[in-house]
């Protein structure tokens, strides 16, 4: 069997170029790597049974949760945060939408922030993304700490100067609740401020996948792609090769299908096609394109990885703050050149992991904006997380600078597991981008101590934190640089596109990518319909 | 399946991490030390025993000749401080995973749940932070707090 389109991966953009392909009569395959959940069955709010790392339902490893995860070897990496399934890491991210800093697209991409903005309001639009109306306690406190070292607010969806904003997240706006309503819908639409937005979105209960409240992939691009009547998904389906053949003009390969195993099974399976998709991650697509033996004439698959080189900074009040209430971000401060911070709400779980780990020690003094920073334990740590319920922490996301050296590879000194060799990713920062780290750690304790806390804390995590993976497949002119061209396929295979993260050029400055990696995505879709399916 | 010596290792090292106080039940008492072991044998079996090495190994460095549990708790943090500290990143990646799984177990829903029939009893540890639990949502996400 032959399709048009396969598409190696149902995370946050595979499904993007799956909606827009299909509703074009494209016929398309979708195969994703982990289990495809139902929020109302499956999404039980709990912070361990679904965000562990090892066992939890959004992993990056198999549906059967009695086998261990997938691994990768890590060379100056820490923990690895990505879901498989059907919706991918967008079961688990916070929802936040911003746009890119137009300065570092403009010069640095092969297109500029102009090209990009019909492609931004398309995904807007359609998500939808919109402006929260209102602020949860935690999230008005960093606006009054924003306010007191001086920032002014912004409604503007384009970021271009240090200010404030309240976020634009792809989040339906706050539901009305009225006392003695049930939370449930059709009673309520809309978000209804649980706070559980880190462990997939099932809310409001029983309402359709359209109307639920976070609009990861799961219950946007998908359900509108298989709608079409033309895109099929298969679940548990991971991508081992993509086959290909050697020509002699042109680009020099030509992708012709894809073969995966059945990770129940273990099943080999395979199909031909007249284009095929990496959208499996910016670890994975470029392991999957190393393991196929695909050319790699200049040596850029994997290299020039960003991540936005993470942290934490976490205030203690003496007033209530309740972390878990509300959209987990609501508000987000931007300092192009640095990067961007946000207030960030979570569980107990992930509160005690981001006091317990990173670098230096609680009794340890400081002569920086923080009181201490890194690892607590004992009973000391065991009194300060009973503050929790009086804590806003503060996530930093840096401008980090993408170099050759940081960039994923096949750990050729390990085991290969079931899926082939496994990846290794390496992450070492520039002294530019620890520099920027600090900067906006700085800034993140001087709106702590604006906004009124009393003590802060500084994870300082060491090794590197991954949730913003990108630029591993990254877009350029120029194939000593880059992998794919500015129609998002390879530049030395004909027929083989790129759809997720790894795309990305650069890491936009600090802003979190998915929203910019959908607008290229859906851009993509264009170049694929016009360039092999007109 | 682990050593029992280094099991009991594992014991000691999270009871340092999260210990009991006048009005915390401590991580041994939830039961972390389980969950620790079943994630790190779920990671990669053998490992286990691996890190009780290293815990006893950097335990000979603090009182010459004693393993981890014959420490005082004084010496015990010591040692963990001594490997988080080590050039080594997978050294310091085990003080990480005792502190992930451990604090992992003992603040989220981990000790009260049953995920086969999906009964939950709220954990004591979620009323002493001030963890609201599941909801189905904040009406007064505002006057709340």
């Amino acid at each position: 069997m032959s399709r048009d389109v396969i598409i190696i991966g149902a995370g946050g953009g595979g499904p993007v170029v799956a909606k827009e392909l299909a509703e074009r009569g494209v016929d398309v395959l979708m195969l994703e790597a982990g289990p495809w959940l139902d929020p109302d069955k499956d999404f039980t709010r709990l912070e361990d049974d679904m965000g562990s790392i090892v066992d939890g339902q959004l992993r990056w490893g198999p549906a059967d949760r009695t086998k261990g995860p997938w691994v990768r070897r890590r060379d100056g990496v820490g923990l690895i945060l990505q879901a498989a399934g059907v919706g991918g890491t967008t079961l688990h991210y916070n929802g936040i939408c911003p746009r890119a800093y137009p300065q570092s697209i403009n010069g640095a991409w092969p297109l500029g922030y102009d090209e990009l903005l019909p492609y931004y309001e398309q995904v807007e639009e359609f998500l939808p993304v919109t402006m929260v109306e209102d602020l949860a306690t935690k999230d008005a406190l960093f606006a009054a700490g924003c306010e007191a070292v001086g920032l002014k607010r912004s409604e503007s969806r384009d970021c271009s100067d240090a200010v404030w904003r309240p976020c634009h997240n792809a989040i339906l706006p706050i539901a009305r609740m009225k006392p003695g309503v049930a939370l449930r819908y059709p009673e309520v639409e809309g978000c209804t401020m649980c706070g559980h937005c880190l462990q997939g979105c099932p809310h409001p209960v029983a309402a359709p996948l359209e109307k639920k409240a976070k609009r990861a992939t799961n219950v946007s691009y998908v359900p509108a792609a298989i709608a079409t009547g033309r895109c099929e998904i298969v679940p548990n389906a991971f991508a081992t090769t993509i086959l290909f053949e050697q020509t002699s003009n042109g680009r020099g390969a030509r992708a012709r299908g894809v073969r995966w195993r059945d990770t129940a099974t273990g099943e080999t399976l395979e199909e031909e096609a007249t284009v095929v998709v990496l959208a499996g991650g910016s670890i994975e697509s470029p392991r999957l394109w190393l393991n196929s033996g695909l050319p790699k004439g200049h040596d850029t698959v994997g290299r020039y990885l960003s991540m936005h080189l993470q942290d934490f900074v976490t205030g203690f009040f003496d007033r209530e703050v309740h972390p878990d209430v509300g959209q987990v971000t609501m508000a987000r401060a931007d300092f192009p050149g640095y990067g961007t911070i946000w207030s960030q709400g979570f569980g107990p779980q992930s509160f005690s992991i981001v006091m317990g780990g990173g670098t230096g020690f609680w009794d340890e003094p400081t002569n920086e904006p923080w009181d201490y920073a890194g690892r607590t334990w004992g009973a000391d740590a065991v009194q300060k997380l009973s503050e929790y319920h009086r804590s806003l922490t503060i996530a930093i996301s840096t401008d980090d600078e993408e170099i050759p050296s940081n960039r994923v590879t096949l750990a050729d000194d390990w085991a290969p597991d079931e899926n082939g060799a496994v990846p290794k990713v390496t992450y070492h920062p520039t002294p530019t981008s620890v520099e920027r780290q600090t900067w906006l750690a700085r800034k993140a304790a001087e709106i702590l101590k604006g906004a009124g806390a009393r003590e802060v804390h500084r994870t300082n995590i060491q090794p590197a934190f991954f949730t913003h993976i990108m630029s591993t497949m990254r877009m350029g002119n120029d194939p000593a640089t880059s992998v794919v061209d500015s129609g998002g396929e390879a530049h030395e295979v004909a027929g083989l596109f790129v759809g997720d993260t790894s795309i990305l050029p650069n890491g936009l400055g600090g802003p979190n990518p998915t929203l910019t990696a959908q607008a290229i995505a859906t851009r993509t879709a264009e170049q694929i319909a016009a360039r092999y399916l007109a | 399946m682990p050593d029992p010596n280094a099991i009991e290792t594992i014991r000691a090292a999270v009871d340092t991490i999260t210990p009991a106080t006048a009005d915390f039940p401590g991580a041994l008492a939830l039961g972390a030390d389980r969950h620790v072991i079943d994630m790190l044998e779920l990671g990669l079996p053998g490992i286990t025993d691996m890190f009780a090495a290293l815990l006893d190994a950097y335990a000979g460095e603090v009182r010459a000749g004693a393993s981890f549990v014959a420490l005082t708790p004084d010496e015990r943090s010591a040692v963990l401080r001594a490997m988080s500290t080590d050039e080594s990143q997978d050294i310091r990646d085990a003080v990480d995973a005792l502190i992930v799984f451990g604090n992992g177990a003992s603040f989220s829903e981990w000790s009260g749940y049953d995920r086969a029939t999906g009964d939950l009893r709220a954990p004591t540890t979620w009323s002493y932070v001030g963890f609201h639990g599941p909801v189905h949502g904040h009406p007064d996400y505002r006057e709340n707090a």
